[in-house]
């Protein structure tokens, strides 16, 4: 039975190659991220690690810090070869090219305390004398026997006492560890001179920790215990050096496992989808092997051996593709960690990466389980196979109806996964304006995530129903040819194979499309937002408003690359006086000259007419529209105006220039507001800006100094904020879709066998080369289209209902259709069914018209 | 028992639907080369059916598959009409065999996702000309299919299923139809019912039919046969009965054949 297992596997090698990338890509994903996470976890324990050196126990103070005395206790204790404190502080340190803050610790009194390996030169053992990381000593540009200057403040007493200039001779440097998290490795003072400036530096002589060397041979247990005993101490936490690395370790790695279980849910839906395709794959292999099967069954294979043979199969296809799975997985995280290393040499990534048992069992175990599991359904079909089928011709085999219960499921569960999300949105919508609008949110995500899981099995579930509907109204979209007829037919003959093709795309696309919606809708909301709060792009005013600004300062922002529109204000100080009688000093703008519709991108200063007064907010004052205010200016000019309470800054106001020059004829020009090109980059704008007036200022001396602000820069971080997230997850959720992809080239190529003497009938008949190819790519653009678009769809909606959950409660929801992103889908979708049927394509036209006439 | 000559290939082409001229196919090359057909002269008239028979290995297949444009000659020469098929590329050929040749097969090959009537109409839609829906009507008739068009192939049976390929190979009147085994796959009763329609369909349609059979009952259907033994032609029996066919069947086998040539 195992000969036979593997000779089939040898004759379906093509297509079993197909379905093993499936696998091969999602466990690649699983290795990757479990190595991933624990070279994370191992860059953070080694972090830890280093700040220790070789200490053989660490002493850490709890509530109260260690006493003076404590160090000197230690030493005391038997088998103790030395104990030095804990601790580091950082100064600013400046080289002959540069000065950085670099965090020093004392030169240790034992080599085993040493944190950091002196690569060169001697230790700093007097005062005076300084060991640098060579990195650092690179960077500053100096080398041993050169002088470098630092200086800090004294500290008394929570103040300030004096500032100190020190010089330090560099006589020693230490091995650049580049690693982010050990401290005190940026280098070494003489112990006495380091207590001197450490406490003058922060005021206090507490120390929270010390690192403790035994004597060579001594009892560890006996010698810690009577450290233990020490009554200077007991408020203290003895540990070994790996007892406290796990434990720091699992305090950071809370933020690890997070990533983990996030890369881990990608991994899970490329391998669900991986599931989808392989499960595919098996019940075509099945199918095409009915006649082995059946006459394995009449020369005496028993159902139970014929099910181990298909399963063995697939476990066999799991291993092997699980095993080059977890190479490819292997090989991106070291690639990653390598590249990672080059962009950011000395960062916070760990440079080695820890095999541990668990990764490869675990991805192996994953691997193996979903292909045996995709691989279940295929068995049981191929259990079934008669003897007798053996003595029969095999017709094209007619793909049995689907059930009546599977349709009532389908509706089922896609109509309450619905009612269930709308449920999410409306209660998330219902309580975003009251006070328990988290409640809301969040009762309203889990609502809304286990309607939207619901109704998308649902979906899955009821494609086999669906899919054979869509597809006839997109093939009447592929023209009225015959190829394109004939491709449409056979796209919905098979219409399970059919369906698990699509719904692997489904998953694929709905959940890119879902984020892709969710974070278009996202940054809309989030930039409407800013554009009612932050209305103008860019504003560059005087910070003293008795100051004007010049007209050059004006032409040149005018005058910036990617400013589209400028306007200046006038600006005076004035005393407003409420209806109640209250009075309050505020600032009083008005346009000088531009339109300001022009440059804001809020209409708030629409509703600005000679009577009315926009005001922002007061200090604990609540202002009514409506009201009548008195403006006094500060020649004692009244006006009563009209209040209209507006999102225009504190204690500002903004009046018409007309009543502004009633009210203060003489006020300076303060402020220039500019909005940006729409498609201008704004960090480069407002640098060009900036730049521009600071060549201003350093040619005309009495030009005022103006502050550049605005919100161009905020809503490019936003905008950046989402976009690199959403890359990110696309990224990931591409695999699947890759994977998706694959299947539909599987699938083609199956059916191209399948049809193999129908293929040659139609040449025979006068199908050209050319059509056939053209037939093929009909039906696998139909294919990869239909799923795209349901998917597609779904992910739209689930997107849309996500984000009015989500962000319901920040008021101005805009939602919004990604069509960039939807464009993508729709090209990556045809272009992926064009591509998976050239492979068929070139064995179908291989075909000689005269396998047509053969009789089996 | 009468054999006669067959007419020398030369002022044929004004009646011959199909013509083969030193006709020879080799598959393989040096020790294994095979001679399939070796240097086949043959003449098959229009407006006439004609039976191919000969034992397996005979070449008759091959010969089938060089005059109807599916494979290509080793040497010599193929004509249909006044076009030389050895001299066509794979789609030049496609287009003749769309618009001037017909095929039927022994296992039927229908499109199973079409109806009859789809199936039928198929060679046609191939060629984007419209479908001589008089001429349809005629076929449907004939072949008795009037109340099976709507059916799908699984809904018919074998009979029905082989005399809507019929139907299907003559829909575009083409030069000659091909049929190879038609009747293999079916019972005496179907078969016989296949082969008085090929005869039929001769005789009151004008059509052209070569046939390749192994079955001396459905040769004695045709109006000649034409044997082959070895990859050459070995005789042609005119008006042929079964047992005519079966003597010169065994005529071949004979080791020193007396079959004329």
């Amino acid at each position: 039975m195992l000969r036979a297992t593997l000779d089939q596997m040898r004759a379906s090698a093509g297509r079993l190659a197909a379905a093993g990338i499936a696998i091969l890509l999602g466990t690649a994903f699983v290795a990757a991220s479990l190595l991933a996470s624990a070279t994370m976890e191992q860059a953070t324990h080694d972090a830890f690690t280093a700040s220790y050196a070789d200490a053989d126990l660490v002493v850490t103070a709890r509530s109260a810090p260690l006493t003076s005395s404590t160090l000197a206790d230690i030493r005391a204790v038997d088998g103790v070869k030395g104990a030095d404190i804990e601790s580091y502080f950082g100064l600013e340190i400046a080289g002959a090219d540069a000065a950085e803050y670099v965090a020093l610790a004392p030169t240790p009194s034992d080599p085993a305390l040493a944190v950091g390996t002196l690569a060169e030169g001697v230790e700093a053992t007097a005062p005076g004398q300084l060991v640098l990381s060579a990195d650092v000593a690179e960077r500053l540009g100096v080398d041993i026997g050169d002088t470098v200057s630092t200086s800090f403040d004294v500290w008394e007493n929570n103040q300030i006492t004096d500032s100190r200039t020190e010089q330090l001779r560099v006589v020693g440097l230490l091995e650049a560890t580049g690693n982010y998290f050990s401290t005190g490795s940026g280098g070494r003072l003489e112990a006495g001179q380091y207590d001197e400036w450490r406490i003058a530096a922060s005021g206090t002589d507490d120390v929270w920790g010390a690192l403790i060397a035994f004597e060579d041979g001594a009892d560890a247990a006996a010698v810690r215990a009577s450290i233990e005993a020490l009554p200077s101490i007991a408020d203290a936490s003895v540990q070994t050096l790996p007892e406290l690395a796990e434990e720091r370790t699992a305090a950071e790695t809370g933020s690890n496992v997070t990533f983990l279980v996030v890369m881990l849910a990608f991994a899970s839906v490329a391998l669900a989808v991986a599931g989808l395709v392989i499960t595919n794959t098996f019940q075509v292999l099945v199918a095409q092997r009915t006649r082995t099967l059946a006459l394995l069954r009449c020369v005496g294979a028993s159902r139970a051996q014929i099910r181990a043979s298909v399963l063995g199969e697939a476990a066999l296809l799991g291993v092997i593709a699980s095993v080059v799975g977890l190479a490819l997985g292997t090989g991106i995280v070291l690639g990653g960690v390598k590249v990672l290393e080059n962009l950011f040499p000395g960062a916070l990534l760990g440079t080695t990466v820890p095999f541990s048992w668990y990764v490869p069992v675990v991805t192996l175990i994953v691997g193996i389980l979903v292909t045996v599991l995709a691989a279940l359904v295929p068995a049981r079909m191929a259990t079934q196979v008669a003897p007798v089928a053996a003595l029969r011709p095999i017709e094209g085999a007619v793909d049995e109806r689907s059930g009546r219960g599977r349709l009532v499921l389908a509706i089922t569960a896609s109509v309450l996964g619905a009612l269930m999300l709308a449920g999410g949105v409306a209660l998330a919508l219902a309580l975003s304006e009251t006070d328990s609008s988290d409640v809301g949110m969040l009762g309203g995500l889990a609502l809304g995530v286990l309607g939207g899981l619901i109704s998308l099995c649902g979906l899955l579930i009821g494609s086999v129903f669906l899919i054979p509907k869509l597809l006839p109204v997109l093939g009447r979209l592929a023209g009225k040819g015959t190829p394109a007829r004939i491709a449409t037919a056979n796209a919905v003959r098979n219409p399970r194979r059919t369906a698990a093709t699509t719904n692997a795309l489904v998953i694929g696309v709905a959940l890119v499309v879902m984020m892709s919606t969710g974070a278009y809708s996202a940054r809309q909301t989030l930039l409407t937002e800013l554009d009612s709060s932050f209305p103008v792009d860019l504003a560059a005013g005087v910070s003293d408003t008795s100051q004007e600004v010049t007209q050059a300062q004006i032409d040149a922002v005018r005058q910036t690359d990617g400013v589209a529109a400028v306007a200046t204000l006038r600006t005076s100080s004035a005393d407003l006086t409420l209806a109640d009688g209250y009075r309050t000093g505020v600032t009083v703008n008005s346009v000088a000259e531009g339109d300001p519709d022009a440059v804001m991108r809020s209409d708030v200063l629409a509703d600005l007419d000679d009577d009315t007064i926009l005001l922002g907010s007061l200090f604990d004052v609540t202002l009514e529209d409506g009201d009548t205010v008195t403006l006094t200016s500060a020649d004692g000019t009244e006006r009563d105006l009209t209040l209209v309470q507006a999102d225009v800054g504190r204690y500002a106001a903004f009046v018409t220039p007309e009543v502004f020059a009633a009210l203060a004829p003489d006020a300076p020009v303060t402020t220039i507001w500019a909005q940006m090109e729409d498609d201008a980059d704004a960090i480069a704008v407002s640098d060009a800006l900036q730049s521009a007036l600071n060549e201003l200022t350093a040619a005309d001396p009495e030009a005022p100094v103006l502050q550049v602000g605005g919100s161009a820069i905020e809503r490019a971080a936003y905008g950046q904020v989402i976009d690199t997230l959403l890359a990110v997850v696309l990224g990931l959720l591409g695999v699947a879709v890759v994977i998706a992809l694959v299947g539909v080239a599987n699938t083609l190529s199956l059916s191209v066998l399948e049809r193999r003497r129908e293929n040659a009938t139609l040449r025979a008949m006068g199908l050209t080369r050319g059509q056939l190819r053209g037939m093929l790519a009909v039906e696998g653009v139909l294919i990869a289209t239909v799923g795209a678009a349901v998917g597609a769809i779904a992910g739209l909606l689930y997107g849309w209902a996500g984000a009015a959950i989500v962000l319901g409660g920040l008021g101005s929801l805009e939602l919004g259709v990604p069509w960039l992103q939807l464009g993508a889908v729709a090209v990556i979708a045809v272009t992926a069914g064009l591509l998976a049927s050239v492979l068929p394509a070139r064995s179908a036209v291989r075909q000689s018209p005269v396998a047509a006439l053969a009789t089996d | 028992m009468t054999q006669t000559l067959p007419t020398p290939p030369t002022d044929q082409s004004a009646r011959s639907a199909v013509r083969a001229v030193g006709l020879t196919k080799i598959y393989g090359r040096g020790d294994v080369a095979v001679h399939a057909l070796d240097g086949v002269d043959v003449t098959f008239a229009s407006g006439e059916f004609t039976a191919i028979m000969g034992p397996s290995g005979s070449g008759k297949s091959t010969l089938m598959h060089l005059l109807a444009g599916l494979d290509t000659a080793t040497a010599g020469q193929a004509w249909l009409g006044g076009t030389e098929l050895t001299a066509l590329n794979d789609d030049q050929l496609t287009i003749l065999r769309r618009e001037r040749v017909g095929f039927v097969f022994q296992s039927f090959n229908l499109l199973p996702m079409f109806t009859a009537e789809q199936n039928m109409a198929l060679p046609s839609q191939l060629s984007g000309a419209k479908l001589d829906k008089e001429w349809t009507d005629v076929l449907v008739s004939t072949l008795g299919l009037g109340d099976r068009l709507t059916h799908k192939p699984h809904e018919l049976s074998g009979g029905q299923q082989q005399r809507v390929a019929i139907a299907r190979a003559l829909s575009t009147k083409p030069d000659v139809v091909f049929a190879d085994e038609p009747t293999g796959n079916l019972d005496s009763r179907s078969g016989t019912e296949v082969l008085s329609f090929l005869r039929r369909s001769v005789r009151e349609l004008g059509q052209t039919i070569v046939m390749v059979t192994h079955d001396p009952a459905a040769a004695a259907y045709a109006d000649r046969v034409v044997l082959l033994a070895d990859g050459q032609i070995a005789g042609s029996i005119s008006d042929p009965t079964p047992e005519s066919v079966l003597a010169g069947l065994d005529a071949l086998r004979q080791p020193a054949a007396t079959v004329v040539r």
